[in-house]
């Protein structure tokens, strides 16, 4: 379970996070909606570690990142929105530096074998990341993110530069993860793939959650674009 | 020309940095910048100094000799030749293989103004750092030689057209060098290669030079003047245009400069898309195998990552490893071809003393100058997240890029320091006199650089030539560095040399705990925010 508890990010006056709450349970799918520029990136970095916060705290399983992020990120996979990855690797080196990472054995072999076909970049893995395009570098950074089995799956829109087959198989891997006790949370625009895919939402502006939930309870009988709509003009009026 | 303007702007906004000067706002922003901006003033302002002072101590003496004319040929001839030479190197990524490349080229500018503001850029990274010299040569030759009028005027005019004949010589020499670069397999081994021979041929052709004819004493400042242009041939146009006032040299000397730039943009045009797209080619290695997967611990495998970069990156390798490469090829060469100066050498009285005293202090120079940590920071770029995001102790990153800083220095320095007890024919003591000192420099400079970097990170850099060659991390590394490696010069003690120079060491070990202790503190501190 991952716990957002009180969390509040500045950068330098300028309130980005505004004393967020929310909960990922295992299993949850969890898709986080809000316009640019609403606090899903910075959220995300947060939760990852990547930018300290000044007030709150955020708990794998109990576990604070704040006072022990080793032990968290042991178990969390990311991805960011755009995947810069080290384009002087070949993509076979920046797998097996990101299995060394998590200490994984010669199991690992299988593993990058299985994703990296059915992700169709077993042929490209030879060649340096420098070579990749945008999708091909996105496909590696996802098989990075599967290979080691997180807990937990923390991707800021993992869909982006996917051709249809690699989103499918995006899709089907990470339903039958959370069917494990994998807990997912992705930000995304695609409202379609959120409203079909996840079983629970929180839809972010700027740096507050205006609404959170399952997805039956926040949805009802309306689309999640209309909600989303919704919700904006609301606040505009 | 307003297209072109703008271009020149941003990118010389973006190479020193100018846009977070000028647009920070409020206590806090400034706070940010202003410890940068006053280490950049100190910086300059310090080796502006230092060479007032020697360049006047030099005009000193030549005042005596009657010909104080020579020391402005010289300093022009050394503020050509460093910027043609600095320029070779900067071809690639900043010329060619950029990386705002595809997205000006989709613009509607006109390749020629992209060419155009992209050697001026060159020109005034070139310009500040002759600046730098040209500055305190005309400072102190005011205030030491009596100069009419006319001085004045022409001073300033070749000051702004000196840099402009070195730019153009070293695109033209480094757009040759990525034009057969860029048609081979393995572009960046090639590329350093080349460049590597390059620097060899320059120091040959000065040596050559050097010892071409004896010095004419009775007319020893033609003498000079003739050394120096067949270095660099617009000496002379120069020497007529300081010493004789002459209009016809300084016409003269704004037509070549500015003809050559300008047959320089129109005739690259031709070449600028092909040579572009060659390079950007990247080579199928092989096909991937499943014995391509190893396992590895987590540190080696940062280690391996790191060295990775650092040979994927020629201007990285020859910024860093070209010091520790020439010590090693001419203590070698002198080793196995001396001689005759061999023998001459080991006549020399206190030469074991002088080895282990000045030994280890050289050696701790070329560790100043091999530091690659002081940009690995500001080098991971966007792809920071990666490390940040992974479960990595930090202390392992660190470690790594140290590691890879000792991985070029150890080496050179034993198998230097070998060379030098084989040649010299020191004791045992004596050797590992001469090898503990600089290992402890090479310690030192390796977290010191690490240190700075941390102070002085730069993650928004579209040219690695900013971080790696004139970013702040580099110069404040390289001032503190050179402070630690020359001080004991400074001091005057009887002791006994390989006693002093153990104790250096050890005064260099106790600087060198305090320092990792701060960085796997602090340093660790730091990393998080960052």
């Amino acid at each position: 379970m991952i716990e957002i508890k009180n969390v509040t990010k500045k950068y330098g006056d300028k309130i980005v996070l505004n004393n967020m709450n929310l909960t990922i349970e295992s299993g949850d799918i969890f898709a986080f909606v809000g316009h640019n520029g609403a606090g899903k990136t910075t959220c995300i970095k947060c939760m990852t570690d990547i930018i300290e916060f000044e007030s709150g705290d955020i708990l794998y399983d109990g576990i604070s990142i704040k006072n022990e992020p080793l032990i968290c990120k042991k178990n969390i996979a990311y991805i960011p929105d755009n995947p810069d990855l080290y384009e002087f690797l070949k993509g076979i080196d920046y797998l097996n530096f990101i299995a060394d990472i998590f200490e994984m054995d010669s199991s690992r072999l299988e593993k990058i074998n299985k994703y990296a076909t059915e992700f169709e970049l077993k042929e490209s893995l030879g060649n340096p990341i420098g070579s990749y395009s945008h999708g091909m570098k996105q496909k590696l950074a996802i098989i990075g993110a599967l290979i080691h089995e997180p807990k937990y799956i923390i991707l800021d829109e993992p869909f982006v530069g996917l051709d249809p087959v690699a989103t499918k198989k995006l899709k089907d891997h990470m339903i039958e993860m959370t069917k494990k006790g994998t807990s997912i949370f992705f930000s995304t625009h695609v409202l379609e793939v959120a409203e079909k895919l996840c079983n629970k939402i929180a839809i972010i502006k700027n740096g507050q959650l205006i609404k959170t939930g399952l997805m039956h309870d926040v949805l009802k009988d309306k689309s999640l674009e209309d909600i989303f709509m919704e919700l904006e003009n609301e606040k505009i009026s | 020309m307003k297209k072109f303007l703008k271009l020149t702007k941003i990118n010389l906004y973006t190479f020193f940095d100018i846009h977070k000067i000028i647009n920070a706002r409020g206590f806090k922003e400034v706070k940010k910048v202003l410890p940068m901006l006053l280490l950049y003033i100190f910086s300059f302002g310090f080796l502006m100094f230092t060479f007032y002072k020697g360049i006047a101590f030099v005009i000193d003496g030549l005042i005596q000799l009657n010909m104080p004319y020579i020391i402005l040929v010289m300093i022009m001839v050394m503020v050509s030749v460093t910027s043609a030479l600095t320029t070779v190197f900067k071809v690639n990524k900043t010329l060619f293989n950029a990386k705002d490349y595809s997205f000006l080229l989709s613009l509607p500018i006109k390749k020629r103004t992209i060419i155009s503001s992209k050697i001026i850029n060159l020109y005034i990274i070139n310009f500040v750092f002759a600046a730098m010299l040209l500055i305190p040569t005309y400072i102190a030759y005011i205030l030491k030689v009596d100069v009419n009028i006319w001085f004045h005027f022409l001073y300033l005019t070749t000051f702004f057209l000196i840099p402009v004949v070195p730019t153009i010589i070293g695109c033209l020499i480094g757009t040759i060098f990525m034009a057969i670069v860029s048609k081979l397999k393995y572009k960046t081994s090639i590329d350093i290669l080349i460049s590597i021979l390059f620097i060899f041929a320059i120091y040959y052709l000065s040596y050559k030079i050097q010892s071409m004819s004896s010095m004419d004493l009775a007319n020893i400042s033609t003498s000079i003047v003739d050394k120096f242009n067949n270095l660099y041939p617009l000496t002379k146009v120069y020497l007529n245009i300081m010493k004789d006032n002459s209009l016809f040299d300084l016409i003269l000397f704004v037509v070549l400069s500015l003809g050559l730039y300008q047959a320089f943009k129109y005739s690259i045009v031709k070449f600028f898309n092909g040579i572009n797209s060659k390079l950007s080619e990247v080579t199928i290695v092989n096909k991937y195998q499943d014995k391509d997967v190893k396992v590895s611990n987590k540190l080696y495998s940062l280690y391996k990552k790191e060295i990775k970069k650092y040979f994927s990156s020629s201007l990285y390798v020859l910024n860093t490893a070209i010091g520790c490469i020439m010590l090693l090829l001419v203590l070698g060469a002198f080793a196995i071809f001396g001689g005759d100066t061999i023998d001459k050498v080991l006549e020399m009285p206190e030469l074991s003393n002088y080895l282990v005293f000045y030994g280890p202090l050289v050696f701790g120079v070329f560790c100043v100058l091999s530091c690659t940590t002081n940009s690995s920071i500001s080098l991971e770029g966007k792809n920071l997240w990666i490390l940040k995001s992974l479960p990595i102790n930090i202390k392992d990153i660190f470690i790594s890029k140290v590691m890879v800083n000792l991985t070029i220095l150890l080496p050179t320095l034993l198998v230097s320091s070998i060379i030098l007890t084989y040649i010299a024919k020191l004791s045992i003591i004596q050797f590992i006199a001469l090898l503990f000192t600089p290992v402890m420099y090479a310690f030192f400079i390796s977290g010191f650089g690490l240190l700075i970097n941390l102070f002085f990170p730069d993650f928004n850099w579209t040219n690695e030539v900013k971080v790696i060659k004139q970013s702040i991390a580099v110069l404040a590394s390289l001032a503190v560095g050179m402070l630690v490696a020359m001080g004991p010069l400074f001091i005057k003690t009887d002791m006994n040399k390989t006693l002093y120079s153990f104790l250096i060491g050890v005064i260099v070990f106790i600087l060198t705990l305090i320092l990792y202790y701060i960085l796997f503190n602090k340093g660790k501190r730091i990393f998080k925010s960052l």
